[in-house]
């Protein structure tokens, strides 16, 4: 009898709050709340109470206002796993003057497997309600507990997305006495009020009415916008294993201790390890060949299991399955480096074209979702998912962040590096010959190096030959032609590509009587100029530098001169970026050489102008032409 | 009609004298020359090769008829780095909210899967399912139940993919599989074409006598070898003659897909199966299909989910009361129709589904959720228009996202959405309130368009044609040329039909630049526009004028006393859309495109005409399209006027280099220049 009160206690106030709610109407949001808005958080407020290194509790409530169909937030997902348990969800919806339209029943939560749409296997699970309802705007209403057995990071407090204003949002980190915390704020000013009584700490912060924050192109990445709060527990204890977040030595020794251990090669690959060694001289050549050893066997395959996918399959798995996940077939190289006496470090990382996320030096938040190898004394680094990559090239998917990596000693914080900006390189060499009908024979031949080359690598890794063939307009971009032939490679040692082609272009020049206007950039125009803003608010950010290099040798037919020429030389200098241009003509061949480099930079906001000037300008010099005039005869 | 030309296959058959090629392909044997395999030369450049896939159907009498799917699958493997895990994939349908690995409820099918043919009695028993991966060398490894894992397609339907270990340069991946249906209905599309080739593709079937499916056969290869025998069922003294099928399809060539279509699954070679009759000894015949007419009864009358969500006014009771009062100042049928439309339209959300049967069984439930898939909102419209004694009919039709439909073919599962057809003052209009706020009253979603529809009333249905819009868009404008080389005028455009809509809807998600300004700005990046004007913007029924004014900097090129520039400013044909050589698929246009520029530009003073671009009227065969361009002096202007037209929506692939001729001929035509020349004293 006594547990059935218990029960009514805890379910009660849920069933009786949820009436009508005249505080939600839409009318009492702030104007200057709804402007741009699409979602107005109402209230937001979670609540997460450590009770012991592996044990806590989190109660969350938000009120939600939908003011748009695409808005997001039409639902309620809670992800759990063997680690975290959800006790308890109740949620309600009202329409836009806080009349209660309907309770969501038991019925209607879900319960999924969470598939990622890339991992083959995952224990990861998921609650889900459907919160939409068809009349906008309208409110929703959820609330919902957690428990954890096993805890491997406190949720963050994250205020807002783009296009979501916040009404009232807080956030109450409770911890016993014997439990200390480190936590940063970013992109906000908060101080947290801190209070000490019956043995707990109690730290709580709070926003109101933050307005909306709209997405810019050309700008610093979402994560280093929008607000958010981030904890490093000083002590935190998952599957027997206990971490710490205090600094990156721990935290990185707990990463070692996590991993240690499951690198037992069979005799059958020691022997071959051996083998494949045998020939090579240098520490470089070995590992060289290590790699492709890895590359040519053993393919990429997410597994997420475990300790939140922060423990790796041992080396006998991957052996015998000859497949992997990043951090399984990371560890596999390093174990095989091992047996030669080479020693490799995995480098912890978030991986991702637009360097979304770094983690900072002074906070340890490990904001990681991918591992890759270093080996220090080649000065190497390795990724050891792809199968196409040549050793010690990272690229756009790792290059220019911050690493942890995993020694025996602890963690140690490093940086992958950058390329230089010389080294990503698109050099084009072309020769337009040109009939007096303005039909073009192009053969253009261009050698591509770092980031420039990965399009191409990808290409000719992974299309057929035919395919490339039919879809080879997709590939260039030139006024409608026919394509004779083309040569594709990429080098399996250095990130370099070759591509040439040779196509016909029957209108290339287009004729007015005895005239015939010939364009003098169409195989490497500047395209995409940065669309006009009315206020721009955050810094330019151009995340990687590149260099184009163009020679186009225009040979003209017979029997034509040359009625018009546009400037010979041209150039733009900018912090942004150079473009020079030079056009020379001797008898009937007009050469045109044009260079481009766009520098890696950022900005302030203000200079989003000159950014767009800048390329407007390229865009024009592109697009100049030569005008010939047919002699008369 | 071109592309309802399928070949149907009625048991008519006749009976080849073929002998049929013996393929011995046994879960576990693996030939030796099949894993030393190195190429497969008749696509030498495949990642992967299907070696065999093949496919048993039986049907037994018990249980009212059910079928035993077998299917073995063999795939070779050259490149593990280019080959796509969806090759080896198996769709499922499983029942919500269930674990499909420990269930034994799941149906597997590839390709286009039609959900609806599913109803919740269905019993499926997926048995015997075994998967292995061969290396090279022999070495072979079982798959097991953790190598096996699920993605979600869409609604109930899963595909069951397999992880592959130890997957080498040359390993044979194979599977096979035993199915038990309940529901003669739900027997799925057959394919013998996928995105990789394949070498030997066969199906058997065992027709018992006392059932009918309509076999569509798709695609455009036809069998190698196809042959037909009697045979006869025995069972414990009970049997019946079958006819024993065999389709055998060799070396056929990876599917591509391809811009400009409606949807791929209506191109693989394949077989589709709609249930016809089931006639079982000493039983009443149950027809599934048989006629137009049942399938209209069955809307009409029968079923709880089609007109008697509009027929019942309990149905709609809470529609009715919000709607009604609104209409009691509207006089026409076309005023009650069109705030009928708005009131649905705007206050009722679409859940992003199509489909032709309601999600509830009274229309009062779905008005609760103020959501409903595509039925649900159209058929609310129908019970406000029934109410008002308005006449409509609804329209069955299959999106282009769904694929094509068969006429000759009364089956439910062919169609997937609804609109209607309404009589308003004698005018025909066509009604489709699916939630999008900027399509006018009469116009139809995009994705409905496809082409035909049929018709839901008794005695009197049939197959119609759907009309769509054209698209327009026309652009004027008034330029002075100035001596520097600036143009600067006025551009008015009128846009109609389904660019307004998408103008419209642009408009409301930037208020920076309009459509029609972002195309100028490509062309010319430096060009200064003033904010447009707008006429009938909030008016989604009329054509929509907008108007500014702009300055183009360099919009010529001048050297030393000539001038150049091109005359039109403005198209979305500068490029030719269909940049591909060749094409294997026919292009599908949804609506009827035309663009229209009509441009008068006053010349400087002191300059006089040099060259002007000639005259051109081009026109595809039987009024498919139609270009023309023209300039002409007046005084001291130019006048151009250039019309783009396309009105045929199909052309066939031995059509597609003239459709691209077309196109390169007008792009090429829009580069023309003008030539200007400067008046010296010695031209006097």
């Amino acid at each position: 009898m006594k547990y059935f009160f218990q029960l009514l206690l805890i379910v009660l106030p849920l069933i009786a709050s949820a009436t009508n709610k005249p505080q939600y109407a839409v009318s009492n949001i702030l104007p200057e709340l709804l402007e741009n808005a699409e979602v107005v958080i109402r209230e937001d407020f979670t609540t997460f109470n450590v009770l012991t290194p592996a044990t806590a509790e989190l109660k969350a409530r938000m009120v939600i206002t939908r003011l748009r169909d695409d808005a997001s937030y039409d639902d309620l997902t809670i992800g759990y796993d063997m680690h975290t348990k959800v006790n308890r969800i109740s949620a309600a919806i009202y329409d836009k003057n806080g009349a209660l339209v309907r309770k969501i029943g038991k019925k209607e939560i879900q319960d999924y497997s969470a598939v990622d749409g890339f991992s083959i296997y995952t224990d990861s699970r998921l609650k889900y309600i459907d919160l939409s309802y068809g009349e906008y705007p309208y409110t929703i209403e959820y609330e919902y507990e957690k428990s954890y057995k096993g805890i491997q990071s406190y949720p963050g407090w994250y205020l807002q997305g783009f296009d979501t204003s916040v009404e009232k949002s807080g956030y109450v980190l409770t911890l016993a006495n014997s439990l200390d915390v480190k936590y940063e704020v970013f992109n906000l000013s908060v101080e947290p009020e801190i209070q000490s009584a019956g043995g707990k700490k109690v730290y709580r912060w709070s926003a109101e009415n933050l307005p909306v924050i709209e997405a810019e192109s050309y700008s610093p990445s979402a994560m280093n916008i929008l607000p958010k709060v981030l904890f490093a527990p000083e002590k935190f204890t998952i599957d027997g294993y206990t971490g710490s977040m205090t600094d990156w030595e721990s935290f990185g020794k707990f990463m070692y201790e996590l991993n240690d251990g499951r690198g037992e090669l069979s005799a059958a690959m020691k022997a071959e390890i051996k083998k494949l060694t045998a020939e090579a001289t240098t520490d470089t050549e070995k590992i060289e060949v290590l790699y492709r050893y890895i590359q040519d066997n053993m393919r990429y395959v997410s597994v997420q299991l475990g300790i939140g996918g922060w423990q790796t399959f041992d080396a006998a798995y991957v052996e015998k399955n000859k497949f992997g996940d990043c951090k399984a077939l990371t560890y596999f190289m390093r174990t095989m480096l091992e047996e030669i006496g080479i020693t490799a470090y995995p480098a912890l990382v978030y991986a991702g074209r637009d360097k979304e996320r770094a983690a900072t030096e002074d906070f340890t938040f490990p904001l990681f979702n991918h591992v890759i190898l270093n080996v220090p004394s080649a000065d190497y680094w390795l990724e050891c998912t792809s199968a196409d990559s040549p050793p010690n090239y990272l690229g756009t998917f790792t290059d220019d962040r911050p690493v942890l990596l995993v020694t025996e000693n602890g963690g140690v914080f490093s940086q992958t590096p950058t390329i230089p900006i010389e080294d990503n390189l698109q050099k084009n060499v072309a020769t337009i010959t040109l009939d007096e009908k303005g039909t073009a024979t192009v053969t253009n031949q261009s050698i591509l190096t770092g980031t420039q080359q990965e399009y191409y690598r990808g290409l000719e890794k992974n299309q057929s030959r035919e395919d490339i063939k039919k879809y080879f307009s997709r590939i260039v971009d030139l006024p409608s032609f026919t394509l004779k032939d083309y040569e594709l490679s990429s080098s399996m040692d250095a990130p370099q590509a070759e591509f040439s082609y040779e196509v016909e272009i029957p209108r290339y020049g287009s004729k007015a009587g005895k005239r015939l206007f010939l364009p003098l950039n169409v195989i490497n125009p500047m395209s995409g100029i940065p669309d006009k803003v009315k206020e721009r608010k955050f810094p330019v950010q151009i995340k990687r530098g590149y260099v184009e290099q163009d020679e186009f040798q225009y040979i003209l037919p017979d029997g034509t001169t040359v009625e018009s020429m546009p400037e010979k030389t041209a150039t733009i200098t900018s912090d942004f970026g150079t473009y020079e241009m030079e056009i020379s003509q001797e008898k009937n061949v007009i050469t045109y050489r044009r260079t481009l480099k766009i520098n890696p930079i950022t900005a302030p906001a203000e200079r989003y102008t000159d950014w767009r000037n800048f390329c407007k300008e390229v865009a024009k010099l592109d697009k100049m032409k030569v005008v010939l005039i047919q002699e008369k005869t | 009609m071109t592309k309802l030309s399928y070949l149907l296959l009625l048991f008519c058959f006749y009976i080849a004298n073929l002998s049929a090629q013996e393929t011995e392909m046994t879960y576990g044997e693996i030939p030796a020359e099949e894993l030393a395999m190195e190429t497969y030369y008749p696509d030498s450049t495949a990642a992967a090769v299907v070696l065999g896939n093949i496919g048993k159907i039986e049907f037994s009498p018990f249980i009212f008829g059910s079928y035993t799917l077998s299917h073995y699958c063999r795939i070779k493997v050259f490149d593990p780095s280019a080959f796509d895990l969806k090759d080896v994939a198996i769709r499922a349908l499983k029942p919500d909210n269930s674990d499909w690995r420990n269930s034994q409820s799941a149906v597997v099918v590839t390709g286009r899967v039609d959900a609806d043919r599913f109803t919740e009695m269905d019993i499926f028993d997926l048995q015997n399912l075994q998967a292995a991966v061969v290396a090279p060398d022999g070495t072979r490894i079982e798959l097991s139940e953790a190598d096996m894992f699920e993605e979600k397609v869409f609604g109930k339907v899963y595909t069951q993919m397999f992880a592959l270990p130890n997957l080498q340069p040359g390993s044979v991946i194979e599977y096979s599989y035993r199915l038990n249906a309940t529901n003669l209905a739900t027997l799925q599309n057959w394919y013998f074409q996928t995105s990789i080739p394949t070498r030997y593709s066969e199906l058997e079937i065992k027709l018992p006598n006392w059932l009918e499916y309509a076999m569509i056969m798709q695609g455009d290869m036809e069998p190698t070898q196809k042959t037909e025998e009697r045979v006869q069922y025995n069972y414990s003294g009970y049997g019946y003659p079958e006819s024993k099928q065999r389709y055998i399809y060799t070396d056929v060539p990876a599917l591509k897909s391809d811009s400009y279509i409606t949807t791929m699954d209506d191109y693989p070679a394949g077989i589709e199966f709609h249930l016809l009759r089931v006639k079982l000894p000493r039983r009443i015949v149950v027809e599934y299909m048989g006629k137009w007419d049942d399938l209209v009864n069955k809307l009409l009358k029968q079923g709880d989910r089609f007109a008697k969500l509009y027929q019942k006014k309990n149905s709609y009771r809470l529609l009715s009361a919000a709607i009604t009062p609104l209409l009691t100042n509207a006089k026409t049928e076309r005023e009650k129709a069109q705030i009928i439309y708005d009131y649905v339209n705007q206050n009722m959300e679409w859940d992003n589904n199509y489909n032709v049967f309601g999600s509830d069984v009274t229309l009062n439930k779905i008005y609760k959720r103020r959501k409903g898939n595509s039925a649900d909102l159209n058929l609310m419209v129908a019970a406000i228009l029934q109410q008002e004694q308005i006449s409509f009919t609804p329209i069955l039709l299959s999106t282009r996202q769904h694929g094509k439909m068969y006429p000759l073919h009364p089956t439910i599962a062919q169609f997937n959405h609804v609109i209607l057809q309404v009589e308003l003052d004698g005018e025909t209009v066509l009604i489709d309130a699916t939630g999008d706020e900027f399509l006018p009253l009469g116009m139809l979603r995009m994705e409905s368009l496809s082409k035909i529809g049929w018709r839901v009333k008794l005695k009197e249905y049939t197959w119609v044609a759907l009309n769509p819009a054209t698209a327009a868009d026309i652009f004027i404008a008034d330029f002075n040329l100035m001596e520097n080389g600036i143009l600067n005028g006025k551009v008015q455009s009128i846009q109609s039909g389904y660019n307004a809509v998408k103008k419209r809807r642009s408009q409301a998600d930037s208020l920076m630049e309009t459509l029609v300004q972002k195309r100028l700005a490509k062309q010319f990046p430096d060009v200064k526009m003033d904010e447009t004007t707008y006429k009938n913007l909030a008016a989604i029924d009329k054509e929509l004028y907008s108007e500014f004014t702009c300055e183009i900097p360099v919009a010529t090129q001048s050297m030393g006393d000539v001038m150049y520039f091109s005359p039109v400013v403005y198209s979305d044909f500068f490029e030719n859309p269909f940049k591909l050589e060749q094409r294997s698929y026919p292009i599908d246009v949804p609506y009827p495109i035309q663009e229209q520029s009509v441009i008068t530009i006053n010349l400087p003073e002191g300059y006089q005409l040099e060259e002007l671009p000639e005259k051109v009227l081009l026109t595809l065969p039987e009024g498919a399209g139609k270009f023309q361009y023209m300039v002409t002096q007046e005084n001291n202007s130019i006048k151009l006027v250039s019309k783009i037209k396309l009105d045929q929506l199909y052309f066939l692939p031995e059509e597609y280099p003239r459709v691209k001729g077309f196109f390169d001929l007008i792009a090429a035509k829009l580069k023309e220049q003008i030539v200007l020349k400067k008046i010296t004293a010695s031209n006097n």
